[in-house]
């Protein structure tokens, strides 16, 4: 067995989690727990936590896609076309 | 006021600039100098995905369910954000087998399979007819809103009747300006992998124009609520508006989640996603970008949604069309021009669509459908025929014409039933039947040719019965009585309510019964059904396509000449780049092309591959097949080769593995070499030192006998001269002595008498060896030694050494004149601690670890009185280590220089020793 270099399957990690923790909080049930009748300046909370989420997670997967990058051509000589990656 | 004329010439210069911009992208790209080759332009090209749907509709969904438009955006960004898992293994595997449309993609990956392309790619273009029609109807709509709007302002009354069929029907020359343009940027030649550089830049372009209308309207729109304090006529629309702008729907829960999924499947297999993520793709990095590019730019398109949809409401009547407020917000305003504009990024998203959606389909049409039927026909001779390039191209040009006036027939049959959104789901809706079968390619090696086709099929007619047909019924082409009370009477068959799941909302219903029917085919066949060889190799190449899956030459045992398959390929691509491909093989393989009789299993597959690249895989086995002769290996063999491959994987991590270690050590072995140095250097050092102390006795020894011997001098000068040379001779002597101990310290040659030895005893009577040292000099010395608690395990004579050398230090260092020195013993720490503290210059924080070195005398401050060796400290260390015991230096809190040394005792106190208290050894 090979043992994959830490950080690399940390990112590959988050990079399964990320989609998948964004997929939970922007449906129901747990939206509806915002859908409240709060206003912020006239803008209902549920709107206000749906982008703001939203947000959050292009954020944290513009993060992680530069780490990802930044990890690959770090490496001195990429293996062939496919090796040694894990998918 | 804007009139049909100026919209018209509007509209037709944004089509002749998209024109001149493909245009220009193609020429850029026969230069070498490619536009797209750009992970923004890529992104740009991927929010094909906004229709007209999206840009109209979403403000419609908006005005009528609140948040629930927003899952048609994080559908795709989901996906997006897990690029890694999905999209990227999608695109290298395309990329690796030259994939050309997503039925090639799943007919490549169930054993090159021409039945199932063709079950794909019936099924996409019937759900891609729909949504044809949707952006013919967009468009269409959106010019009458536009021309109509001052004279009705009312327009529930204006919208209800489709326009006159007539030739000059905005829907229908949208429709043939589209073809057109397809036809031009989308079949220019036959490439080797699908790449339209000027129609993707073209369609990036048109994806900013989309947007930056989308944002002038959403800026507008607020601005207008700002001002508009009182909200006018549509106040009671606005008070029931508001809350389904705000709230969750009620009980919309399952319908959100359904419209989720749908926008997750739909952004992976609907035909032109496909065709635009995958195959147009040029760069696998570009995905890295687009994963959180593409969910920003979704991200902006929706951010005004809401806005537009309350400007809507409060400011038109209750009557108006929510579809069409991004058009109707700014003439509420009288700002004709935004409209305009507003007008052009709806023309922009329909046209990007259709287009696009146009040429993917003509390359399943003409790849899986048309020329596997053609060349069946035996008659017509295909194989043999000369330039089939041409025939491929007419195939595909015929096929966007077919598809864009199947689209607007479509258009004209359905009419104007139902908004925007709910066309679009249908055909997302079908475009799911699709996910499957492909997480099952990527994902899972066993799902078999027989699984996937059975599921695609069940999906697709449970999908026609429970989402179609209740569609139909209602445009009364069915008879309603198949809705209620159902066909033939029978309750349990009632489309929208199938084996008696009532209450269910009907999309969420069809969607469950057709993925529900889709997966159990598809996984059921697949556990009762066999692959056949090839569809395991591909399978093994699918799915391992990260781990260096087995070549697929390795499975056939076939052969052909090599002039037949250089014609076969010539027909498609070519003389000139045949050529070029034969050549770059022959590079790569290091033979020539000449010197080969027959062509090996490998070239076979090259030229398979190649061929793959235009026709489709299936296609491609089969034109293949008809020239090369051989056969497939036996299953045992295969399985044999796949196992081969996983132990050579094995293998080959080992070696991997293996060499990380190798480099480990040799990393140890540089910095054990680059020790041995510095200690050389070190050794070099002390040999130097050594030379030069020894030289300075010697030196004067050599000159006063010289001067004995050559000059007449006095007997009082000869007397002194002999002394000096007596005493430099000792100096000699004292110091090889203590460089010789140092020496058998330092290589642990030393004798040790080690045996139990009460510290303070030794402390004593090392402090009465030196007292006339101190004596001499008038220092003040102060004595304070308690006894020890415990004897220490030692050398005594060592350890007398040791305080001796510590004692004529703090002599030697003290200040002259007024010097006082104190001695302390005590026990400490379990053991003994021996302080010995001058006051002198002290040691500088920094020379407190130079000191114990060799010859490291502090010369910089007592300046003048190098006595001693400069060896003392060292051998000091040396010694009291080996005891096991510290010794180092600290400053005192009054100036001056402090030395201890701390000693482990070696049994916990036993009884109590005599009491010694010496006072001022003085």
């Amino acid at each position: 067995m090979t043992p994959v270099p830490p950080p690399e399957a940390r990112l590959t990690d988050r990079a399964f989690v990320l989609p998948l923790l964004t997929l939970v909080l922007l449906t129901p049930p747990i939206i509806t727990i915002f859908d409240v009748p709060i206003f912020f300046f006239g803008i209902p909370l549920l709107h206000i936590y749906c982008f703001g989420l939203w947000l959050a997670a292009i954020a944290a997967g513009g993060i992680l896609s530069s780490r990802i990058a930044g990890r690959r051509t770090a490496r001195v000589a990429p293996p062939r076309p496919g090796g040694g990656e894990s998918d | 006021m804007l009139d049909t004329a100026t919209i018209v010439a509007v509209a037709l210069a944004y089509l002749g600039l998209l024109f001149a911009i493909a245009w220009y992208g193609d020429r850029r790209a026969d230069t070498g100098r490619s536009l797209i080759r750009s992970p923004v332009v890529y992104t740009f090209s991927l929010a094909v995905y906004c229709t007209s749907w999206t840009f109209y509709g979403a403000v419609g969904t908006a005005a009528r369910r609140g948040i629930e438009f927003l899952t048609i955006y994080t559908g795709p960004t989901i996906i997006f954000l897990g690029w890694w898992f999905l999209l990227r293994k999608i695109a290298r595997i395309s990329k690796s087998q030259r994939i050309t449309s997503i039925a090639d993609f799943i007919a490549s990956r169930y054993g090159k399979s021409a039945s199932l392309g063709m079950i794909v790619t019936v099924i996409a273009m019937i759900g891609t007819m729909p949504y044809i029609a949707l952006q013919l109807k967009a468009v269409s709509t959106s010019f009458a809103v536009l021309v109509s709007y001052e004279a009705t302002p009312d327009l529930a009354i204006a919208l209800t009747s489709p326009p006159a069929a007539t030739l000059t029907d905005a829907a229908f020359l949208t429709a043939i300006g589209m073809a057109v343009f397809a036809i031009l940027f989308g079949t220019r030649h036959i490439d080797a992998n699908e790449h339209h550089e000027g129609m993707v830049a073209a369609i990036a372009f048109e994806s900013c124009v989309k947007l930056l209308a989308f944002l002038a309207v959403g800026f507008f729109a607020i601005f207008t609520l700002g001002s508009t304090a009182t909200p006018g006529a549509g106040e009671a629309a606005m008070s029931a508006g508001w809350s389904n702008l705000t709230r969750f729907p009620e009980g919309g829960s399952g319908r959100f989640l359904t419209m989720t999924f749908l926008s997750m499947a739909a952004i992976v297999c609907l035909p032109r996603q496909f065709h635009i993520t995958i195959v147009e793709n040029v760069d696998e990095r570009h995905l890295s970008t687009a994963s959180w590019l593409f969910p920003t730019y979704l991200f902006l398109m929706s951010l005004f949604v809401l806005p537009i949809a309350a400007a809507g409401l409060s400011l038109l009547p209750a009557g108006a069309n929510p579809d069409f407020y991004v058009l109707t917000v700014p003439m509420t305003q009288g700002h004709n021009g935004l409209a305009l504009l507003a007008f052009i990024g709806g023309l922009s998203s329909a046209t990007a669509m259709v287009v696009v959606a146009a040429i993917a389909l003509s390359t399943m049409i003409c790849n899986d459908l048309v020329m596997p039927v053609l060349l069946r026909i035996r008659w017509l001779r295909l194989e043999d025929r000369g330039n089939l390039a041409t025939l491929l191209l007419y195939i595909r040009r015929i096929a966007i014409f077919a598809v864009l006036l199947l689209g607007y027939a479509y258009y004209r049959l359905t009419g104007e039933s139902g908004p925007l959104a709910q066309i679009g789901l249908v055909s997302f809706a079908v475009a799911a039947q699709f996910f499957p079968a492909i997480i099952g390619a990527l994902f899972w090696k066993n799902g078999t040719r027989a699984g996937a086709q059975t599921g695609l099929i069940l999906g697709f007619l449970t999908w026609a019965y429970t989402m179609l047909v209740p569609l139909l019924a209602r445009s009364d082409l069915f008879s309603g009585s198949i809705l209620e009370p159902g066909p033939w009477g029978i309750a349990a068959l009632r489309p929208e309510a199938l084996f008696g799941l009532e209450g269910w909302e009907p999309l969420t219903h069809a969607l469950f019964w057709s993925m529900a029917a889709n997966i159990c085919g598809y996984v059921l066949v697949s556990l009762f059904s066999k692959q056949d060889t090839l569809e395991r190799i591909q399978a093994a190449i699918f799915v391992d396509v990260f781990r260096r899956p087995p070549a697929e030459a390795q499975v056939w045992r076939r052969s052909a000449a090599v002039e037949e398959l250089h014609a076969l390929l010539q027909r498609f691509i070519g003389t000139e780049r045949a050529d070029r491909a034969f050549r770059d093989y022959a590079a790569e393989h290091g033979q020539r092309i000449g010197d080969m009789p027959e062509a090996d299993a490998d070239l076979v597959a090259f030229v398979e591959r190649l061929l793959a690249g235009s026709v489709g895989a299936a296609s491609a086995r089969g034109m293949v097949a008809s020239i090369a002769k051989g056969e497939l290996l036996g299953f045992d063999e295969v399985m044999a080769i796949l196992e081969e491959t996983h132990q050579v994987i094995a293998h080959s991590r080992e070696i991997e593995q293996k060499s990380r270690e190798l480099e480990a050590t040799a990393l140890e072995l540089t910095r054990a070499n680059a020790q041995l140095k510095e200690l050389d250097r070190l050794k070099d050092d002390f040999l130097s030192t050594v030379s030069h102390e020894l030289r300075t006795p010697l030196t004067s020894i050599r000159t006063y006998s010289e001067i004995l011997s050559d000059h007449d001098v006095s007997e009082e000068q000869a007397d002194r001269f002999l002394d000096i040379i007596s005493s430099e001779t000792q100096r000699l002597t004292r110091l090889l002595d203590t460089i010789l101990d140092l020496t058998r310290l330092e290589q642990g040659q030393a004798e040790w008498r080690m045996a139990d030895v009460d510290p303070s005893a030794v402390l004593e009577d090392a402090v009465a060896a030196t007292g006339g040292l101190f004596r001499g000099r008038q220092f003040d010395l102060k004595v304070a030694i308690e006894p020890s608690a415990a004897p220490v395990r030692a050398d005594r004579d060592r350890l007398m050494q040791v305080f001796i050398n510590l004692l004529s230090n703090a002599a030697k260092f003290a200040e002259p004149g007024d010097g006082r020195v104190m001695v302390v013993g005590r026990p400490d720490d379990g053991g003994y601690l021996v302080e010995v503290t001058d006051n002198g210059e002290g040691v500088s924080p920094q020379d407190r670890e130079l000191i114990f070195e060799k010859f490291a005398k502090a010369r910089d401050r007592n300046t003048g009185r190098p006595s001693g060796s400069g060896l003392g400290l060292t051998i000091s260390r040396h010694i009291v280590e080996h005891h096991g015991g510290r010794i180092w230096t600290e400053t005192p809190p009054t100036r001056g220089a402090r030395f201890c040394v701390h000693l482990h005792s070696v049994r916990p106190p036993s009884g109590s020793r005599k009491p010694a208290l010496a006072e001022a050894a003085e």
